[in-house]
C-alpha cells in the first residue's frame, strides 16, 4: 500500500536566488541538507536587520562547518521588490558567506512555504523572529529564535549534523 | 496530502467510516498546517482493555554484583550522595538498586484495529518485550516501588542506554521520522542532583562541589552511549538542613527533555510512569503500622490493582498505523485520538470498590477537563487526594477537574458507592474544548470519552480515604519576610517566546543561592497563549494568584494553596501571574523551569538557573 505525505513540508516551488539562478526549493535548497531558513524583506527596519546581521554571526560561529554541513535560507516575504538584485545587494551588505541563499518568487509560493513551516505570522509582524532548522536526511527539525547568541545557535544547530561528536556519557564498556 | 478522496480512491474509506462516534468524538482542528480534513482513522473506542505493566527487573544487580569496571563508573558518579558506603550514611553498597533502561526503536499496537506502529520507547534493558509479547505495548514496565524515607534503601541508579539507530532511508518524511536521537531522561517531580535531572543541553560548566568528577558537558546521551542517573530518593533537606518528612512522595514520570525536541521524542513515545511512596502512603491498603517518628499510622489508600496510574495523550495516526506529528507546529500539537497508558480509549473492568485513580497529562499541548460520567452524560462526585506535589493536607470533592501539561491529579472513586448502583459503564471523560495548542476554549456539556470502567462485583474493601491526608504548614511569615523576590515574565514577541525579554540561553544562568526562600512571581503576559510552569529540583508553594493572596477563601485554594497543596507546575492562562515560595534546598548547579506545552518549551520558553 503506498500511502502519500500527509503534507508536502517543503514544496518544491521554483525560486530565484541573490545570483539570479533559478531553483526549486525542495530539490535544490532543502533536499540532503541541514538548512538553517528564515523569513525577512530587505525593506524591513525592525526585526530583519538584527536578524539578517546575527545570521552573518552565526554563519561566522559555524565556522568551517558554514556552506559545508549547515547552509542558511532567507526567503523574502516581500518578493515582488525584493528582486535577486536587490537580495544581492542585501546579501553583500551583511557580507553573506558561501552557503547563505537568499531568495524570492512568487508572492504566493513564499507564502505556502512560510505557512508549511510554521512560521506564518501570528503577531502584527509579516514574518516571525524564528528560523526552522533541521536536517532533511534525518527528519530532526526544530525552530529556534534568530536573535539568540550565536554560539549557542551555532551548537544548537550542529547538533542535527549527522555524525555526533563521540562525546557524552560514558563509552560503553562491553 | 491524504484527503478524504484519496483514502475513499484506495478503498481505504466507505462511507461513514470517518465519522467519529459520539463516544470517540475529539474536537477541533488537528494541527496548523496540516489538511484540515486529515484524521487519524476510526479506531472504535473501549476495545482494548487498559495494559497493566510489569515490574523492571533488578536483574539481581544491587551494586556490588555490577561488574567492576561498571562498578567503578557507578561509584564515581553517585558519591556523595547515596549508598554505596559512603561516609556518614552507615550503609553498604546493597543499598542502592541498579536498573538499566534502553531506549530503542520497536513496534507496538495502540489498538486492536490499527498495524503496528514504529515508535521510540523505554524498556526494560534486563528483561526487553520478546517480539513475541503479545499484545506488544508502548508502555512495557513499571519501576519498582519507588519509596521515600525508608533507611535502608538509599535510593536508585539507573542506567539508560541510547539505542536508537540512525536512519537509513529515502526520503525522509519529517512529519513521520520525527524526532531527536540524542537523549536525555528527566524524572519529573524527582528531588535529584542537577546532573541527573536531565537537564536539556551539554553545557561547559562541569565539575562543582556536587559532582566532582562528572563531565557535565556530557549530560545528553548520544546514540550507542549510556549515562548514569543517580536518584536518591531521600526526603528533602537531607544534605545540611533539617531534613523534612512527608514532602517528596508523588506520582513521578520521566521522559525525554532534549533541547529544542522534547515534544517530538516525547510524542514518539519517551514518557513513563513512575509512582513513589513512602511510610505515610506506604501503597499498601492493609498497612496500619505507625511511623515511629510521626506517629502516623498509614494512610491505607487503595493499592496494588486498586491504585491505577494513567498517562494522557493525544495522537494522530495514518491507516498504516504512523504516528503523525507535525515539527513546524510552534502554537502546540493536537491529536484527535485520546489514548491512556498508551492504547487508544482502553477499558478496565473494576470490582465495586474504592480506587485511587492517578491521572497525568502526558500531551504536549492538549488541556483537559476531567469528569467521571455515564452514558447518558451524568457526571459523578470524586474526591481528591493529591497533585503532583504529592498528597493534598485535606482531600476534596470535586465535579472535574482541570489538567494541563505535565500536571497530575489523583482522586479516590468508590465504585460501591450507591449512586453507582445500576450503573454498569463509567467513563472518564475530557469535556474541555480545545481547537488550537495556544490554549482550550472552554468546557462542554458533553465531551469525548477517554477510558471506560466496566463495573463488576462489589467486593470486600480494606482501604481507608481518610479526609486528613498529609498535613503541612504554610510557609511561615518569617520566611517569607526573608525571602528573595524576584519576576519572570512570560512573553511572546516577534512570534519568539521569551522569559523576561529573552528565549532561552542555555549558557546563561540566573543564580540562585541554595537554602535561601524565594518569592518567584511568575507573569503570562503573552496574551492568548497559556503556560504551564514547571520549576525543577523542588516543589512550589502557590502563594497568589493574580496578586490575590490564595487564603482559604480562594477558590483557588483547595486545589493550589500553600498548606494544602505542593505543586510542580501551575498554570498561567490569560494574562496571569501566579507568586509562588521555592527554596532549593540539598542540590546547586544548573537546573530549569520552562513552559510544559511541549512546542512552547521547544520553542526556547525555558530558563536556566544555576543553585549555588
Amino acid at each position: 500500500m503506498k500511502l502519500n505525505r500527509v503534507v508536502e513540508p517543503f514544496p518544491n516551488v521554483t525560486l530565484r536566488t541573490q545570483d539570479n539562478r533559478q531553483v526549486r526549493f525542495y530539490d535544490d535548497v532543502v533536499k540532503g541538507k541541514v538548512v538553517v531558513i528564515n523569513f525577512m524583506f530587505t525593506t524591513c527596519t525592525e526585526l530583519c536587520p538584527l536578524a539578517t546581521a546575527n545570521l552573518a554571526n552565526l554563519q561566522q560561529a559555524l565556522g568551517e562547518h558554514a556552506g559545508r554541513d549547515v547552509f542558511l535560507v532567507s526567503l523574502s516575504v516581500d518578493p515582488d521588490h525584493d528582486t535577486p538584485a536587490v537580495l544581492r545587494r542585501y546579501a553583500e551588505r551583511f557580507h553573506a558567506g558561501p552557503g547563505w541563499t537568499f531568495l524570492t518568487g512568487k508572492a504566493a509560493d513564499i507564502e505556502l512555504i512560510q505557512r508549511r513551516l510554521g512560521l506564518y505570522p501570528t503577531d502584527d509582524l509579516p514574518h516571525t523572529g524564528m528560523a526552522v532548522y533541521g536536517n532533511e536526511r534525518s527528519g530532526s527539525w526544530s525552530s529556534t529564535p534568530i536573535t539568540r547568541n550565536a554560539a549557542g545557535m551555532a551548537r544548537i544547530v550542529l547538533r542535527v549534523v549527522e555524525s555526533p561528536p563521540a562525546s557524552g556519557g560514558v563509552p560503553k564498556s562491553n | 496530502m491524504i484527503t478524504r478522496r484519496d483514502l475513499m480512491k484506495m478503498g481505504l474509506l466507505s462511507t461513514g467510516t470517518f465519522l467519529t462516534m459520539p463516544a470517540g468524538r475529539v474536537y477541533g482542528r488537528v494541527s496548523a498546517s496540516f489538511d484540515e480534513e486529515l484524521r487519524s482513522p476510526y479506531l472504535k473506542p473501549f476495545v482494548d482493555r487498559l495494559p497493566t505493566l510489569h515490574e523492571l527487573t533488578d536483574g539481581g544487580k544491587s551494586l556490588t554484583r555490577v561488574p567492576t569496571p561498571r562498578l567503578e563508573d557507578i561509584t564515581r558518579y553517585a558519591r556523595p550522595y547515596v549508598g554505596l558506603g559512603a561516609e556518614g550514611t552507615g550503609l553498604g553498597p546493597d543499598a542502592t538498586e541498579f536498573y538499566e533502561i534502553a531506549v530503542v526503536e520497536r513496534s507496538v499496537k495502540f489498538h486492536h484495529d490499527l498495524p503496528e506502529t514504529p515508535v521510540w520507547a523505554y524498556v526494560d534493558a534486563n528483561n526487553r518485550p520478546s517480539s513475541s509479547s503479545n499484545p506488544k505495548r508502548l508502555l512495557s514496565f513499571s519501576f519498582p516501588r519507588i519509596e521515600l524515607g525508608q533507611g535502608e534503601k538509599e535510593g536508585m541508579l539507573v542506567r539508560l542506554h541510547n539505542e536508537l539507530k540512525t536512519l537509513d532511508k529515502s526520503p525522509i518524511d519529517p512529519t513521520r521520522d520525527f524526532g531527536f536521537p540524542t537523549l536525555t531522561m528527566h524524572f519529573h517531580g524527582g528531588h535529584q542532583p542537577s546532573a541527573a535531572d536531565g537537564f536539556p543541553h551539554d553545557i561547559e560548566n562541569g565539575g562543582g562541589p556536587d559532582f566532582p568528577n562528572l563531565p557535565a558537558e556530557h549530560v545528553t546521551v548520544h546514540q550507542g552511549r549510556f549515562f548514569d542517573y543517580m536518584f536518591p530518593f531521600r526526603d528533602v533537606g537531607f544534605v545540611d538542613s533539617p531534613e523534612t518528612r512527608d514532602e517528596r512522595p508523588s506520582f513521578y514520570w520521566f521522559h525525554d527533555h532534549i533541547l529544542d525536541f522534547t515534544g517530538p521524542n516525547v510524542y514518539r513515545g519517551l514518557a513513563n510512569l513512575a509512582p513513589a511512596f513512602d511510610r505515610l502512603d506506604s501503597g499498601d491498603e492493609t498497612d496500619t503500622r505507625e511511623d515511629p517518628e510521626t506517629g502516623r499510622k498509614a494512610l491505607g489508600l487503595p493499592s496494588g490493582p486498586y491504585d491505577i496510574p494513567m498517562v494522557f495523550q493525544d495522537k494522530i495516526f495514518d491507516v498504516s498505523g504512523a504516528i503523525i506529528f507535525d515539527p513546524f507546529n510552534g502554537d502546540g500539537f493536537l491529536g484527535d485520538t485520546m489514548l491512556v497508558n498508551g492504547v487508544v480509549q482502553p477499558y478496565h473492568v473494576v470490582e465495586r470498590r474504592k480506587y485511587r485513580l492517578r491521572f497525568l497529562n502526558g500531551s504536549n499541548a492538549r488541556i483537559y477537563q476531567m469528569f467521571l460520567t455515564n452514558d447518558s452524560g451524568q457526571s459523578f462526585p470524586m474526591t481528591q487526594i493529591a497533585t503532583e506535589g504529592g498528597l493534598l493536607a485535606n482531600s476534596i470533592n470535586i465535579r472535574s477537574f482541570e489538567l494541563y501539561m505535565a500536571q497530575r491529579v489523583e482522586v479516590i472513586v468508590d465504585f460501591a458507592h450507591s449512586m453507582f448502583d445500576g450503573q454498569k459503564y463509567v467513563y472518564i471523560e475530557n469535556r474541555m474544548r480545545q481547537d488550537d495548542g495556544r490554549k482550550p476554549d472552554g468546557v462542554e456539556s458533553r465531551g469525548t470519552k477517554l477510558l471506560q470502567f466496566r463495573l463488576g462485583e462489589r467486593v470486600t474493601d480494606p482501604s481507608s480515604m481518610p479526609a486528613t491526608l498529609r498535613p503541612f504548614d504554610a510557609i511561615s511569615k518569617t520566611e517569607l519576610d526573608n525571602a528573595q523576590h524576584r519576576t519572570f515574565k512570560f512573553d511572546r514577541s516577534g512570534g519568539v517566546f521569551t522569559i523576561n525579554g529573552e528565549p532561552i540561553d542555555i549558557d546563561r544562568a540566573d543564580r540562585v543561592p541554595r537554602n535561601v526562600g524565594q518569592i518567584w512571581h511568575f507573569e503570562n503576559s503573552s496574551g492568548g497563549w497559556w503556560h504551564p510552569n514547571h520549576v525543577h529540583s523542588e516543589f512550589m508553594r502557590v502563594l497568589a494568584r493574580n496578586g490575590r493572596r490564595l487564603t482559604p477563601d480562594h477558590p483557588a485554594f483547595a486545589i493550589e494553596g500553600d498548606g494544602q497543596a505542593r505543586k510542580d507546575t501551575v498554570v498561567m492562562r490569560n494574562n496571569e501571574s501566579i507568586d509562588v515560595y521555592i527554596k532549593f534546598r540539598d542540590f546547586s548547579g544548573p537546573f530549569v523551569f520552562h513552559c510544559h506545552n511541549m512546542e512552547h518549551e521547544d520553542h526556547a520558553m525555558m530558563a536556566r538557573f544555576d543553585v549555588e
